[in-house]
């Protein structure tokens, strides 16, 4: 095998170019090296593959003469006397310089002046012994890179060093680069934040802790709750009417008080009452209204002036399938397991559009549009509502065209709904927290945008 | 045929129960029933394939050690522990316990911290400057205050509630109601026509 003395490729014997740079391989006058085979140029002093010296090598060849290497009865006597034929090793002599010698030289006459040795005994020809050791330590020795003939670039090369002149060639800027300006913070800042919270949370809770009188104002009567309280009224008793629980706890301190106001006002008039939900958390509030509600009237019975129908899945489904036959939609009682056509309330009942009203109580309008497109739109089922202050208005579409006949929207709808059915103005706790609350939020809007005009009046006078 | 045969399912099913809404025939009624009882199972197993979801995605949280497994851990007990207690004995006050004191409370405090946020809200959105914004902040302080009154010029506030109510914000309201309805009309038909496919 020839080695290439530039890129190191191993091409056949008898190879002229290299198979993989395309380098010149024979060369007049090269020196190949007797260890490795592989051609180096003339004047190269040690081989560029294994490192071997040429020059002592070509010595080694002509001074010492032929001898007969030892019989070596086992390998490793064999390998060393082959050592010591071949002069120093690879990896020793690639790490000697020409000063080096001279050194080793100089440190061994030195031992031999201590020592009384001729120091030409010591060394071998080929300049190493086995039992000396070297003065210099090797990792002192600097490594000499192989000479290493000049490849042409390729064209990869060429392109990243024209960029690279190209880059270096611009002139530097001079100016320095713009910084954008920070944008104003949104929002409020974190002691503002704080104090917000700590007012409204007082407000909300000293009105329910303490009793303030002039926050003890019963609300005023919207019409959409004195028409709730009317379709109600006109209804003869005994008959059933669907209640849909159609909310979950987070609403329930919003909702609960409207679901038990009608309640009340159902039972208290000898309706029955069919309680449904298409919320899976609906069916257990519809429990607990019912509970407080049947204990406010013990002449109403579980089962036969209200019953708990539990979950409906399906949402719109859920109401089609309730709206064309309720026992087939809602089959078992909630409360205790049995099926629900052996509930007395359900005597008689087919489908929801069939009942003389629904009353709905919704965590927002789209629930409580399934109801009118199901039901009041297409049967012109009558139909109340009940919903979370913040989408009451949201309602007064439905109850403007005639699809909605009442609506009672939050905490102040059901103490409004509460005093028109009992002819007695009252208003809860909930109530005069939530009025405080009101005010505190108000009156920070309001301190906001002032101390936002201060700040402008103030910026202009120093502008 | 992958793609045909669910588009021939949801058509066939969407035509009968929107022919059943409009028709009155005895066939038709018995397919639109026995189709929406289906969709009240699927609606059931929707929520079941949820809380799978659910326990495998916090398991695999806890397995790998990720960031907030210990949350996760939490997650899991309290979903399982609802879930044996609902299955074995969902009649009895062990399940309404559980609702009634881990769920109910848990539930109400997340929704009571809304207000905090939407006060914050309020107060950085309400602001004095632009035509919009001042219309917006005059508005909701007016309506704000006039929905609760206790006497006084508040009752005045109210009165002018009761219009903004009755005439702008119904004419807005009325506007967004009619847009969504058109906007579900045409979601169906596309659905129904097969130029969109939400099942794939």
């Amino acid at each position: 095998m020839i080695f290439c003395p530039g890129c190191g490729t191993a091409n056949r014997e008898g190879s002229r170019f290299c198979n993989e740079c395309g380098m010149r391989l024979v060369q007049e006058a090269s020196l190949p090296c007797p260890r490795c085979g592989t051609l180096n140029p003339p004047g190269t002093a040690h081989c560029q593959k294994c490192g071997l010296g040429l020059a002592r090598a070509g010595d080694q060849e002509a001074a010492q003469p032929a001898q007969p290497a030892p019989a070596a009865s086992q390998p490793e006597e064999a390998s060393d006397a082959a050592l010591r034929d071949e002069g120093l090793p690879p990896w020793l002599d690639a790490a000697e310089s020409a000063g080096d010698e001279e050194l080793r030289r100089e440190a061994l006459e030195d031992l031999a002046s201590l020592e009384g040795e001729a120091p030409v005994d010591r060394l071998r020809t080929g300049g190493w012994s086995p039992e000396a050791i070297p003065i210099e330590p090797i990792v002192g020795v600097p490594y000499r890179a192989y000479e290493r003939l000049p490849l042409p670039p390729t064209p990869e090369q060429e392109q990243a060093a024209q960029l690279f002149a190209t880059v270096a060639a611009q002139a530097v800027q001079a100016e320095p680069r713009q910084v954008p300006e920070p944008k104003p913070q949104v929002g409020l800042g974190a002691g503002p934040r704080r104090v917000l919270n700590l007012a409204l949370l007082l407000a909300l809770l000293v009105p329910i802790l303490w009793p303030l009188a002039p926050l003890q104002v019963a609300p005023p009567v919207p019409a959409a709750v004195v028409d709730a309280v009317g379709a109600i009224d006109a209804l003869p008793p005994g008959v059933p009417v669907l209640v849909a629980f159609d909310y979950g706890p987070a609403l329930a301190g919003d909702l609960q008080p409207v679901a038990e106001a009608y309640l009340q006002q159902l039972i208290g008039h000898g309706l029955r009452v069919l309680a449904v939900s298409t919320q899976p958390e609906g069916a257990p509030l519809a429990d607990m209204a019912i509970d407080r509600v049947l204990a406010a009237h013990p002449e109403a019975r579980y089962g036969q002036s209200v019953v708990n129908l539990g979950y409906v899945a399906g949402d719109e489904a859920a109401v089609r399938a309730l709206s064309m036959n309720v026992p087939s939609a809602a089959p078992a009682d909630y409360r205790t397991g049995a099926p629900s056509t052996t509930a007395r309330a359900l005597e008689g009942v087919g489908g929801a559009h069939e009942l003389p009203l629904i009353v709905v109580v919704a965590r927002d309008l789209p629930a409580l549009r399934r109801w009118i497109e199901q039901t009041a739109t297409p049967y012109g089922t009558p139909l109340v509502a009940g919903l979370p202050a913040a989408a009451g208005l949201a309602a007064e579409p439905y109850r403007a065209s005639g699809q909605l006949r009442g609506v009672v929207a939050g905490v102040a709808g059901a103490a409004a709904y509460q005093g028109v059915q009992s002819g007695r103005s009252q208003a809860p706790r909930g109530l005069a927290a939530l009025r405080l609350g009101a005010w505190v939020l108000a009156a920070a809007v309001v301190a906001a945008n002032l101390w936002a005009l201060a700040g402008w009046v103030r910026k202009r006078g120093a502008a | 045929m992958r793609r045909v045969v669910p588009a021939l399912i949801a058509l066939v099913a969407g035509a009968a129960v929107l022919l059943d809404f409009f028709l009155e025939n005895p066939l038709l009624d018995a397919l639109g029933a026995s189709l929406l009882d289906g969709a009240v199972i699927l609606g059931a197993c929707a929520l079941l394939l949820g809380l799978v979801n659910l326990l495998v995605v916090h398991e695999r949280r806890i397995r790998r050690r990720e960031r907030g497994w210990g949350t996760s851990v939490v997650i899991l007990a309290a979903a399982l522990a609802s879930l044996i207690v609902g299955l074995v004995a969902w009649q009895t006050p062990a399940f309404a316990w559980f609702y009634r004191y881990l769920l109910f409370p848990l539930e109400a405090s997340a929704g009571a911290l809304l207000a905090f946020a939407v006060a914050q809200a309020a107060v950085h959105a309400w602001r004095f400057g632009r035509l919009e914004g001042s219309l917006l902040l005059v508005v909701g302080l007016v309506v704000l205050l006039g929905s609760l009154p206790v006497g006084g010029w508040l009752n005045g506030l109210a009165a002018v509630r009761d219009w903004l109510v009755a005439v702008p914000v119904l004419a807005a309201v009325r506007g967004l109601l009619l847009g969504v309805a058109l906007g579900v009309v045409a979601t169906g038909l596309r659905v129904l026509l097969w130029m969109d496919r939400p099942y794939e």
